[in-house]
C-alpha cells in the first residue's frame, strides 16, 4: 500500500505544550511517527496520554509548539483536518452509532461519493477483514456486538477511510480478552508491515514490549524516557520511569493491614450470596450461581476483564437490579427483596462505576449531594439542618484529605476526578458496614489514589467489609484479603493475594478454568 | 352493511390523512433528534394557508403550496430556537402551537364564510375504485393519494439513501456525525422544516380537501395526536398508517353511527380517537426494546431542567 | 431584599437591559403589526393598560383571571421539580371544575357553605387528581411520556365536559346553553368588596407560598429535586422514584382541580362548556416563564392574566379579535425562549 519505512516521519510533534488554564497537561513533547513503525506511548492514568492524542486528532490546538506532517507544519483546527492528513483514530469509547449496522457506520464515515456505494463498501469491508483478520459482520447492529466486535468495526472504518496512513489506538486492549489482545497485537504487526504508521497508547507494558518498535514514556505530562527496540526494552526501567522514583517514598505497607487469615470463617458474614443469578440489560444471565460470604472487616477483590458483569453484580447487590434467582443477606438479614432504602439502613454504601452519570444532580451543591445516602443528617423542622451539615462537613477529615473542592460549589461544574473525590468522601464519611466499591481510584492522580487506599484500609480496620472492583490487578492484590475472578459467567476463587501471582489471576480471567472445585462455598 | 364498511374505510382515510401527514412530519423531525410539539401549529397554519390561498386565487394547488410553506415556516422558527439557541424543545413547541392557533384565528376571521369552490376534488381511479368495500380508498383527493405513496418514499429516503442515513445519524449521535466533518445542525434544520412542511400539507388536506371549510382551531389536537402516534409507528414511515387510520377510523365511526341513527352521545364518540391513541400508546409501551432515536431520548429525559 | 442585593452580579444592569430588550422588542414588533392592520398601536396599548390597571373593575378582572393561572403555574412547578412535564393543567382544571360543580348542584345544594364549600374543594381536587393520576400511573407503570399523555387527556377532558354539560348535568332551564345549573348561593365564595373578585385569590397565593416553602425548605422538596434532577442518583439514595413522581403528579393535578373548584365557587357558579379554556396552557407557560419557581409564578401568572384581560378589552375597543393577544403572548414567550435561561456557571 505504502512505501515501507520512509525516512521522513509522517507526523512530528515538536516542542508541544498543552495547558488548560493553569493545568499543564503536556509539556515540551517531542515525538515522531514513521510509516511502517509501531510507536507506543505508555504512562499511568493522568500522565497526559489522552491530551496528546487529542492534539494529534485536532480536537485541541496546542498552546505551544507545532505539528508537522511530512515535514510541513500544519494547524489542525478540527478532526476533519486531521482526517485529511491521514490520521485515523480508534477511540477507547468508539465513535459508533449503536442503532446502525456495521456497514452503515462505515458508510457514514466515508466521504460522500464512496459513502453511496453500499455494495462496493461491503466488498471492501470483506477484503479488509480478510487481509488483517478482523472479522466484521457488515449487517450486524452495533448494539448487538460485544466490545471486541465494536472495536473491529471501528478499526475497519478507519482503514477504509481514504488516505488513512497513521492509526492511533487509545487503550485498545482494555476491552479485550487476553486471547483477543493477542490477535490484536498480531493485527498491529500486519498493519505495520503494510506500511501504516501506528501510535499505540496504553498502560499495559507486556503488549507494548511484544510489538512496539519504539516506546515513549509519559509521566505528569512530560516525556521521561524514549527507547528504541534496538536498544532493548527493560521492563523494570520502564516501570520506574512510568511511576517515578518519588512515589516510592509515599508507600503503604499493604501486608501490615492484612489481618484476617485467609482461611478463617465468619459465622455471620457481612454479605452472603447464595446461588445468585445476575442478569444484564438484555435479560441474559451474565454471572451465574454467585456464592459469596464476605467476612466482617475484609476487602474482597473481584478481578475480571471489563464488561463481564461487574457492573451488573454490584447493581444487583445494591438492589438496583433484580436477580433471576438466589438469595442475599447482610449480617444475617435477608435483603433479597429489600429496597435500596432498607439496604442503606443496614449500612450498605455504593460507589458506582460512573459517578458522573449516576450521582450528579444538576443544580445541587456538593453538600446537598452529601445528604444523599451518605452523611448522617440532622433535621430542623421539616427540613434538613443544612447549616449543621455544612459545619460538620467542613471538619471532616475525608473531605480535607481527599481534596474535595469547596462544598457549596455545584457538583455538575466539577471535573470527573473531583466528582469521584466527592463520592468517595461521602461513602467514607458514612462509615458503612458494607461498601460496594467500583473502580474507586479511577481518574485520580497517584497521590490521591494512595490516600483513597489508606481510607479504604482504615474503613476495613473499623470493621467495614468492602467488595472491590478494579481494572488494576496491582491495586486488587495490594488491597484485597481475598480475590475472586470473574470468567465464563462465573466467579472463581477465592485466591490468596499473598500466594497467587498477577499472572495466575490474569490467566484465570481468560476463562476455561478448571479451578471449578475451588469455587467458594458459602461459609456455614 | 357493505355500504357502511365502504363508508367507514373511506371516511377513515379522509379523516386520517391529515394526521398521517403529521406523523410523517414528526417522524422526520424526531429522526434528527428534535421533538416538535409545534406540529399542531404547523398543521393549523397549513389548513388556514391552504384555505385562504385557495379562496383568494381560486387555485387549490396554490393553496396546497401556501399551506406547505406556512407549515414549514413555523417549523423553521422551532428549528432556529432549539438548534441555534438551544431553547427547551417542549416549551418552544407549545408556544408555537399557541402562535399558530393565534395567527390563524386572527387572519382567519375573514375566511370563515369564504368560498373555495370545490377545493381539492376527488379523483376516481378507474378499476381500483370499483373494488367492493375498499373502492372508496381510490376515490380521493390528490393529497390523499400522495400520502399513500409518501410512506414508502420516506422509508426509501431514510433507509436507502446516504442523505437519509445522515438524517438518522444526527438523531442518534450528533457527536459522531460531527466527528466525520459533517454538519449535524444543517441536518436538523432540514428534518424539522421538512417535517413542518408535511404537517402543513396535512392541514391543507383537512381544510381544502376533506372538510372544505375553515374553522378556528379546526385541527383540534391532530398535531398533538400525530406526535403521540410517532411512538406507535416506532419512528418508521411504513408504520405511520396504522395510528393515523385508527384515529381516522374512530372519527369516521362516529359519523357512521350518527348517520345510522344510533343514540350514542357524540361527545363520547368524539373522545374515541384520543382514547384509542392513548390505548395504542399503552400497548406499545409494553414492548421491551427501545427504538427511540438516542438524541431524542436525551431531550425527552432532560426536558425539565433546561 | 439585602440577600438579593448581595447575590446580584456586578454587571446586573447589563443583564437587566438585555431582558428589558427581550420584552420590549416583541411589544414593539406587535405594535408595528397592529399598525399594518390599520390600528393605532400606541392608543391600543394605552387602552390596554388604562382599561385593565386603570379601573378597579379592570384590576378585579386581572385578579379573577390570574387566580387559576397562579394555581396551575404552581401545579406545573411541583411536577416539574419531580422531573415531569405536566401540560395537562387544562384537563385537570376542567375535570376538577366539573366535579366540583356536579357535587355542588347534585349533593350539596342544601348544605351550609361551611361544610359544602370544603366538600366541593375535595371534589375538585379529586377530579384534578384523577386526571393527572392517569398520566402519572401511565408514566411510572408503563413509562409513557407524560407530556404526550397529559396533552391527549386535555382533549379527552373537553369531550367529557361537553358530554356532561350537554347531557346529564345540563340545566333544564338554560334554553339549550351547554351549562349546568347554578350552585346555591351559600356555596359561593365571599366576594371582595362585592365585585367579581372572590377570596379565592388568597387561597391561590397562599398555596403558592406554601408550595414554595415545601419545595425549597423541606425534606420532601429536597427529595423531589433530586428525583427531578437525576432519577438514577435518587434511586441510589434509596428514594422511591416512581412513588414520589406519582405523588407529585397527584399534587399537581389536585392543585389544578382546586383551581377549577375556585372558578366554580368564586367566579362562574356553574360549569359551562368553555369554563377555563386555555387556562391550563397559560398556567403552564406562566410556570415556565418563572422557571418553575412558585413565588415567581405568582408574578408571571399575573402578567399573563393582565395580558388576557387586556386582550378582551382590545376586542371591544379596537375591534381586534381577542386572538391577537395570543399572538402577542406567543412572541413575548418566543423572545424569552430565544434569550434562554442559562446563567453563567
Amino acid at each position: 500500500m505504502m512505501a515501507k519505512g520512509t525516512a521522513a516521519p509522517i507526523i512530528e510533534v515538536r516542542d508541544m505544550t498543552m495547558k488548560f488554564g493553569s493545568l499543564v497537561a503536556n509539556e515540551n513533547i517531542n515525538l515522531k511517527i514513521y510509516a511502517g513503525k509501531i510507536h507506543a506511548i505508555v504512562g499511568e492514568n493522568g500522565a497526559g496520554k489522552s491530551t496528546l492524542m487529542k492534539v494529534l486528532y485536532g480536537v485541541n490546538a496546542p498552546t505551544e509548539g507545532e505539528l508537522l506532517f511530512d515535514g510541513v507544519p500544519q494547524k489542525l483546527t478540527s478532526p476533519a483536518k486531521a482526517i485529511a492528513q491521514g490520521v485515523g483514530m480508534v477511540f477507547q469509547d468508539f465513535r459508533l452509532i449503536p442503532a446502525f449496522t456495521a456497514l452503515e457506520n462505515v458508510l457514514m464515515a466515508l466521504p460522500k461519493e464512496m459513502g453511496r456505494k453500499r455494495a462496493e463498501v461491503r466488498k471492501r469491508i470483506a477484503e479488509v477483514s480478510e487481509k488483517y483478520r478482523i472479522p466484521v459482520d457488515p449487517d450486524q447492529y452495533v448494539w448487538e456486538m460485544d466490545l471486541g466486535q465494536r472495536q473491529r468495526v471501528e478499526i475497519t472504518k478507519v482503514l477504509l477511510m481514504p488516505g488513512t496512513r497513521v492509526l492511533i489506538f487509545d487503550e485498545p486492549t482494555s476491552v479485550l480478552t487476553e486471547h483477543e489482545a493477542e490477535a490484536f497485537v498480531n493485527m498491529l504487526k500486519r498493519l505495520r508491515d503494510d506500511g501504516y504508521g501506528i501510535l499505540f497508547i496504553t498502560h499495559k507494558l507486556n503488549e507494548v514490549m511484544a510489538c512496539a518498535d519504539s516506546i515513549t514514556v509519559l509521566r505528569h505530562g512530560k516525556i521521561t524516557q524514549v527507547k528504541e527496540r534496538s536498544e532493548g526494552f527493560d521492563k523494570n526501567e520502564l516501570v520506574r520511569s512510568m511511576m517515578g522514583e518519588e512515589e516510592g517514598s509515599r508507600y503503604i505497607d499493604y501486608k501490615k493491614w492484612r489481618t484476617i487469615p485467609f482461611d478463617s470463617v465468619d459465622i455471620c458474614p457481612t454479605l452472603r450470596c447464595e446461588h445468585l443469578d445476575v442478569v444484564d440489560d438484555h435479560g441474559r444471565k451474565i454471572i451465574k450461581d454467585v456464592n459469596l460470604a464476605l467476612r466482617r472487616g475484609e476487602i474482597y477483590g473481584l478481578a475480571g476483564i471489563s464488561g463481564r458483569g461487574q457492573r451488573e453484580l454490584m447493581e444487583t447487590l445494591f438492589g438496583l437490579r433484580i436477580p433471576l434467582g438466589g438469595k442475599m443477606e447482610i449480617s444475617g438479614n435477608d435483603i433479597t427483596h429489600a429496597g435500596i432504602d432498607k439496604r442503606l439502613k443496614l449500612g450498605m454504601a455504593f460507589i458506582s462505576e460512573d459517578p458522573l452519570r449516576d450521582n450528579v444532580v444538576p443544580g445541587m451543591s456538593i453538600f446537598e449531594h452529601m445528604a444523599l445516602a451518605g452523611v448522617p443528617v440532622k433535621s430542623k423542622g421539616l427540613d434538613i439542618d443544612w447549616a449543621a451539615l455544612k459545619d460538620d462537613l467542613n471538619h471532616e477529615k475525608a473531605i480535607q484529605e481527599l481534596g474535595v473542592p469547596e462544598i457549596s460549589r455545584k457538583l455538575e461544574t466539577l471535573s470527573g476526578g473531583n466528582v469521584q473525590r466527592t463520592v468517595l468522601a461521602r461513602a467514607i464519611i458514612k462509615a458503612p458496614t458494607l461498601l460496594l466499591a467500583s473502580y474507586p481510584s479511577r481518574g485520580l492522580d497517584i497521590g490521591t489514589v494512595l490516600t483513597v487506599h489508606h481510607f479504604l484500609l482504615t474503613l476495613k480496620q473499623h470493621g467495614c467489609t468492602i467488595l472491590l472492583i478494579s481494572e488494576d490487578l496491582g491495586e486488587l492484590c495490594d488491597l484485597s484479603d481475598r480475590i475472586g475472578v470473574i470468567a465464563d459467567n462465573r466467579i472463581y476463587g477465592p485466591l490468596d493475594p499473598e500466594k497467587a501471582s498477577q499472572l495466575e489471576i490474569g490467566e484465570m480471567m481468560l476463562g476455561g478454568n478448571k479451578h471449578d472445585g475451588s469455587r467458594e462455598k458459602a461459609a456455614s | 352493511m357493505i355500504n357502511i364498511l365502504t363508508y367507514l374505510f373511506s371516511g377513515a382515510v379522509q379523516s386520517g390523512t391529515s394526521v398521517l401527514y403529521g406523523v410523517y412530519g414528526e417522524i422526520l423531525s424526531e429522526r434528527v433528534g428534535v421533538i416538535n410539539l409545534g406540529l399542531e401549529g404547523s398543521m393549523v397554519m397549513g389548513a388556514f394557508g391552504a384555505y385562504a390561498a385557495t379562496a383568494q386565487t381560486g387555485s387549490p394547488l396554490l393553496g396546497v403550496l401556501a399551506g406547505m410553506l406556512l407549515g414549514g415556516l413555523l417549523a423553521l422558527i422551532h428549528a432556529y430556537l432549539v438548534i441555534a439557541r438551544k431553547a427547551n424543545q417542549l416549551a418552544t413547541g407549545l408556544t408555537l402551537m399557541f402562535l399558530g392557533l393565534g395567527i390563524t384565528a386572527f387572519f382567519g376571521r375573514g375566511y370563515v364564510s369564504a368560498s373555495i369552490g370545490g377545493g381539492l376534488s376527488a379523483i376516481k381511479i378507474p378499476l381500483l375504485s370499483d373494488i367492493p368495500v375498499i373502492g372508496g380508498l381510490f376515490e380521493q383527493d390528490i393529497l390523499t393519494y400522495l400520502s399513500y405513496l409518501l410512506g414508502p418514499a420516506l422509508w426509501f429516503l431514510l433507509f436507502k439513501t446516504r442523505f437519509g442515513m445522515l438524517l438518522r445519524g444526527t438523531g442518534e449521535s450528533e457527536e459522531v456525525v460531527y466527528a466525520y466533518g459533517l454538519n449535524p445542525k444543517r441536518m436538523r434544520y432540514i428534518g424539522v422544516v421538512m417535517g413542518g412542511m408535511l404537517a402543513g400539507l396535512g392541514g391543507a388536506q383537512l381544510s381544502i380537501a376533506y372538510t372544505k371549510t375553515w374553522i378556528e382551531g379546526m385541527t383540534n389536537g391532530r398535531g398533538v395526536i400525530a406526535v403521540a402516534l410517532v411512538i406507535l409507528a416506532t419512528w418508521q414511515p411504513l408504520k405511520a398508517y396504522i395510528g393515523a387510520y385508527i384515529f381516522g377510523g374512530a372519527q369516521s365511526l362516529q359519523l357512521v353511527l350518527q348517520q345510522q341513527g344510533y343514540d350514542v352521545s357524540p361527545f363520547l364518540l368524539l373522545m374515541l380517537p384520543y382514547l384509542l391513541t392513548l390505548i395504542a400508546l399503552f400497548i406499545v409501551s409494553r414492548r421491551k426494546r427501545q427504538v427511540m432515536p438516542a438524541e431524542l431520548k436525551k431531550i425527552v429525559e432532560s426536558s425539565v431542567s433546561s | 431584599m439585602t440577600a438579593l442585593a448581595k447575590k446580584l452580579p456586578a454587571d446586573w444592569w447589563k443583564n437587566a437591559l438585555v431582558w428589558a430588550g427581550v420584552i420590549a422588542v416583541p411589544i414593539v414588533a406587535f405594535g408595528l403589526f397592529l399598525q399594518t392592520q390599520g390600528v393605532n398601536a400606541i392608543q391600543t396599548y394605552g387602552t390596554m393598560i388604562s382599561s385593565t390597571l386603570g379601573t378597579s373593575y379592570g384590576i378585579g378582572e386581572v385578579v379573577v383571571k390570574s387566580t387559576p393561572l397562579v394555581l396551575i403555574a404552581v401545579a406545573t412547578a411541583v411536577s416539574a421539580k419531580a422531573g415531569l412535564v405536566n401540560v395537562g393543567g387544562e384537563g385537570q382544571f376542567a375535570i376538577g371544575a366539573l366535579a366540583a360543580a356536579a357535587a355542588g348542584m347534585l349533593l350539596l345544594q342544601d348544605v351550609p357553605g361551611i361544610i359544602g364549600i370544603p366538600c366541593m374543594a375535595l371534589a375538585g381536587i379529586a377530579g384534578g387528581m384523577l386526571w393527572s393520576g392517569v398520566a402519572g400511573v401511565l408514566k411510572v407503570k408503563a413509562n409513557m411520556n407524560e407530556t404526550i399523555t397529559t396533552l391527549i387527556l386535555n382533549y379527552i377532558a373537553v369531550q367529557v365536559v361537553s358530554y356532561f354539560v350537554y347531557g346529564p348535568l345540563k340545566d333544564p332551564d338554560s334554553f339549550n346553553w351547554p351549562q349546568t345549573a347554578r350552585i346555591s348561593s351559600q356555596l359561593r365564595l365571599p366576594s371582595l368588596g362585592g365585585g367579581r373578585v372572590s377570596i379565592g385569590i388568597f387561597f391561590a397565593v397562599g398555596l403558592a407560598v406554601i408550595l414554595w416553602l415545601v419545595l425549597k425548605k423541606t425534606k420532601w422538596g429536597y427529595k423531589l429535586r433530586v428525583i427531578g434532577g437525576n432519577p438514577i442518583a435518587a434511586a441510589q439514595a434509596g428514594y422511591h422514584v416512581a412513588k414520589n413522581q406519582l405523588i407529585a403528579m397527584l399534587v399537581s393535578g389536585g392543585l389544578a382541580g382546586f383551581a377549577g373548584m375556585l372558578e366554580i365557587c368564586g367566579v362562574e357558579y356553574q360549569m359551562r362548556q368553555t369554563t377555563g379554556t386555555n387556562y391550563g396552557y397559560l398556567g403552564f407557560l406562566a410556570a415556565w416563564m418563572a422557571w418553575n419557581n412558585p413565588l415567581l409564578g405568582i408574578v408571571t401568572a399575573f402578567i399573563i392574566g393582565f395580558l388576557s384581560v387586556a386582550g378582551n378589552t382590545m376586542e371591544i375597543t379596537s375591534g381586534l379579535p381577542s386572538s391577537s393577544i395570543r399572538i402577542l403572548m406567543s412572541i413575548v414567550l418566543l423572545a424569552i425562549l430565544w434569550k434562554g435561561r442559562r446563567k453563567k456557571a
